[in-house]
């Protein structure tokens, strides 16, 4: 009887203290959606000169209002980041020269604070950013950093320029995630596979991803859930690397095989599902905009020769 | 024997399931409970170091600032260092408990007897066993070590500058917060500080969550300190009506009038039903939260942004949420040993005799008489809070818990994200490394 105690604890203990198993994880790169995306979808410009049709582009006005409510180089912060977020994934190009009818970005300083003390620095930096053409306005929206540091030692802590450079910072990547897809990551687990296939997996984990599929795809042992599920993973990382569609498509007839084989009902198998599923729709939509995109930078490039800028 | 062979063998085995539960101080703190001197000022202490922690982790959750810079999270988390240990008996040693102790607890072992345990020991060995444990055993409790190394870690070595552990707040309001003690400055030069646990966690959640998050929480937390308010009140009425302890040992029943105990039990009935109310409306406000962290969690899969400062002070709230949870057990386990002992052991009617043996040490040990004026004083006093605290107590422990698992959970998940990657980075590295050396030719100058 003491015996079945015994085990029992033990068991239990062993649970309690390793825990659920979980498999090996990856991350794998990813777009986060515009919040505003409805919003956005209304910026849409069509060009009869255009021939690659439709395209979605701001062209940012420099002269950034209320600047003297901050330090001069705020303008510069504020434009180099919105220039590189958007440019991660190029949903909406920069318009060169912007025309009547082209959408324009204007940004305004509501607030900026910067507080020194012994030990202690803060900026508080408040901009209103409004997208609109003509008298249209799609977009206005102010957004909000606060940037906090204490230290023992003063030496240790950053200079206004560098806390008001982090606070544009913040204020941009929130407006831009916004109104456009960013580059963001995510976390994929790995089903357990036999021990003579195991190796696919330590190869995944080593970023070696064409090695793994060739290895799954000459597997001659049996195929289920989750040799299906792994080989979709498989896949949807190398594609993701390159941003490949074809290479979703693949990992998307990997998903739905192992969804037929069981995955319906296992939660790991429909999160993942459910992720790459939004991010495949948004990838596609996402180079499908930039290409027509592209249409509007030639159309521009070759109008204004080397200048980048109408505002410069 | 071979019942006795298998009550061991049981015995062990729930030991190892509560050790695996619970951790090593929980587990050592019921074994040292097993053979003390059954006094009510050992359970009111630690009553007290069960509060201590459970203010704590509501400093950790609620108070402390933190960063990805900063220490304490790592410090919180890590065993009791010999350093730590010096100061945490250096600290207390001439508090006077710890002073007197070894002179209280022979009188009091002859007056009062052993524990329960300890007296089955005895029996089966054939003597006094609690004499010697007595001698042996470290009069700081293992989990007093844990709530003053945090008081360390949170206000820092110098002295002058932490709360009492041992003095309970008289304000129903205030149960969570020390009365004195000046928290350390959090080091945040190179990340944002953020004024709180919660504030830093919502900061990692995805931007569109935030400002919902914030008032989410902001409500729950309102309907926890409503509620808390109530147990505390209810407590100290009962307390009251008990007429649990006086300075003298007899009961106050007696000097309560007719209109003052039924005022007390009208205003009882008028917190019971307030109180399951409040108990409703936290129960509501909790779930509207922990909903939003729910689906904050499921934007973050898809959504994880891994840069450094991100990753930094993610680690951080996920060390403090972990250790949250294993402090609130170690509150738990605080109160119910102390809870158990009272039901078990006739404490409460032996408390006459408790004051008394205080006083005959007193009086044998004149040198001592005015840190024995404090123990007794400060014993009165605290008895009377001991229903109250462990009524809040528990309440606030659990909360915390709950809380401090989904805070883990959502910074699991950048955590795991980020040493997946930089495993990934590491290997690679590795792999490309080890291909070019490869692919190098050798130079004719090396053949």
């Amino acid at each position: 009887m003491y015996r079945k105690y015994l085990v029992l604890a033990f068991s239990l203990s062993a649970f309690l203290i390793t825990g659920c198993a979980t498999g090996a994880k990856i991350t794998i790169p990813s777009y986060s959606p515009p919040r505003e995306e409805a919003k956005i979808k209304k910026m849409v410009t069509k060009d009869d000169e255009i021939p690659e049709g439709a395209y979605l582009a701001i062209a940012i006005n420099p002269d950034v209002l209320n600047i003297k409510r901050t330090i001069p180089k705020m303008k510069n912060y504020l434009i180099d980041n919105i220039k590189a977020k958007l440019t991660q994934t190029n949903f909406i190009a920069l318009n060169p020269i912007a025309g009547e009818n082209d959408v324009v970005l204007i940004m305004s300083i509501n607030n900026y604070q910067y507080k020194s003390a012994a030990n202690k620095r803060s900026v508080e930096l408040e901009v209103s950013f409004t997208l609109s053409r003509a008298a249209e306005e799609f977009l206005s929206k102010s957004y909000t950093a606060v940037k906090n540091r204490q230290s023992k030692d003063p030496l240790k802590l950053p200079s206004e320029s560098e806390l008001a450079s982090q606070a544009a910072k913040d204020v941009v990547e929130d407006f831009v995630s916004d109104i456009s897809p960013l580059k963001t990551f995510q976390l994929r687990e790995f089903k357990p596979l036999p021990d003579d296939i195991a190796y696919a997996i330590d190869y995944a984990k080593r970023r070696n991803y064409n090695g793994a599929i060739r290895a799954m795809e000459k597997y001659k042992g049996t195929r289920d859930m989750n040799f299906y599920y792994d080989l979709a993973i498989l896949y949807e990382a190398q594609a993701s690397m390159t941003e490949n569609l074809s290479g979703l498509e693949k990992a998307d007839e990997y998903y739905n095989m192992a969804l037929s084989r069981g995955g319906s009902k296992d939660e790991l198998v429909i999160s993942a599902k459910a992720r790459f599923d939004n991010f495949y729709e948004l990838l596609e939509k996402t180079k499908s905009q930039d290409a027509k995109n592209q249409g509007l930078i030639k159309n521009r490039s070759g109008e204004m020769g080397t200048s980048t800028d109408e505002f410069e | 024997m071979v019942k006795l062979r298998s009550v061991t063998i049981q015995a062990g085995a729930a030991v190892a399931l509560l050790m695996s539960m619970t951790g090593c101080s929980t587990l050592k703190e019921g074994l040292a409970s097993q053979v003390e001197v059954p006094t009510l000022e050992k359970q009111a202490n630690r009553v007290a170091v069960g509060m201590t922690i459970v203010r704590e982790n509501n400093i950790m959750a609620m108070k402390m600032p933190i960063s990805g810079d900063a220490l304490w999270p790592a410090q919180v988390a890590a065993d009791i260092s010999d350093a730590q240990a010096k100061i945490i008996v250096r600290a207390l040693k001439n508090g006077p408990y710890y002073s007197t102790i070894r002179y209280s607890e022979p009188i009091q072992r002859k007056m009062l007897g052993s524990s329960g345990g300890m007296n089955a020991l005895s029996k089966a060995a054939g003597f006094d066993m609690g004499a010697i444990a007595g001698t042996v055993s470290d009069p700081i409790s293992p989990l007093t070590y844990r709530a003053i190394q945090k008081i360390i870690i949170l206000y820092g070595k110098d002295r002058s500058n932490w709360p009492d552990p041992f003095k309970f707040d008289s304000s129903l309001e205030s149960f969570l917060d020390f009365k004195d003690g000046k928290m350390k400055m959090v080091e945040a030069g190179t990340t944002d500080v953020y004024e709180t646990l919660g504030d830093a966690l919502i900061s990692l959640t995805p931007t569109n969550y935030q400002k919902d998050l914030k008032l989410a929480r902001d409500d729950m937390l309102k309907a926890y300190a409503n509620t808390a308010g109530l147990e505390g009140e209810k407590g100290s009425l009962q307390a009251k009506l008990k007429g649990m302890l006086t300075q003298t040992g007899t009961s106050k029943k007696s000097s309560l009038s007719h209109e003052e105990r039924v005022n007390i039990n009208d205003r009882l009935a008028q917190i019971d039903t307030d109180l399951s109310q409040a108990k409703a409306d936290a129960d509501e406000k909790e779930k509207i939260y922990f909903t939003l962290l729910d689906d904050a969690t499921i934007a973050l899969k898809s959504d994880i942004r891994l840069d450094e400062d991100q990753i930094k002070l993610a680690k951080n709230v996920n060390l403090v949420s972990k250790e949250i949870q294993t402090s609130a057990t170690e509150a738990y386990s605080a109160f119910g040993v102390a809870i158990s002992n009272i039901a078990g052991q006739p404490i409460i009617q032996n408390f006459p005799k408790e004051l008394q043996s205080l006083a005959i040490a007193a009086a044998r040990f004149p040198r001592y008489a005015e840190k024995f004026k404090i123990r007794i004083e400060r014993l009165v006093k605290n008895a009377i809070y001991f229903l109250p605290n462990i009524g809040i107590g528990t309440y606030y422990a659990h909360k915390q818990a709950v809380l401090a698992e989904k805070y883990e959970d959502i910074t699991s998940i950048i955590v795991e994200a980020a040493e997946a990657k930089a495993e990934a980075d590491k290997a690679a590295a590795e792999d490309e490394k080890k291909n070019s050396e490869e692919e190098t030719p050798v130079s004719e100058d090396t053949k």
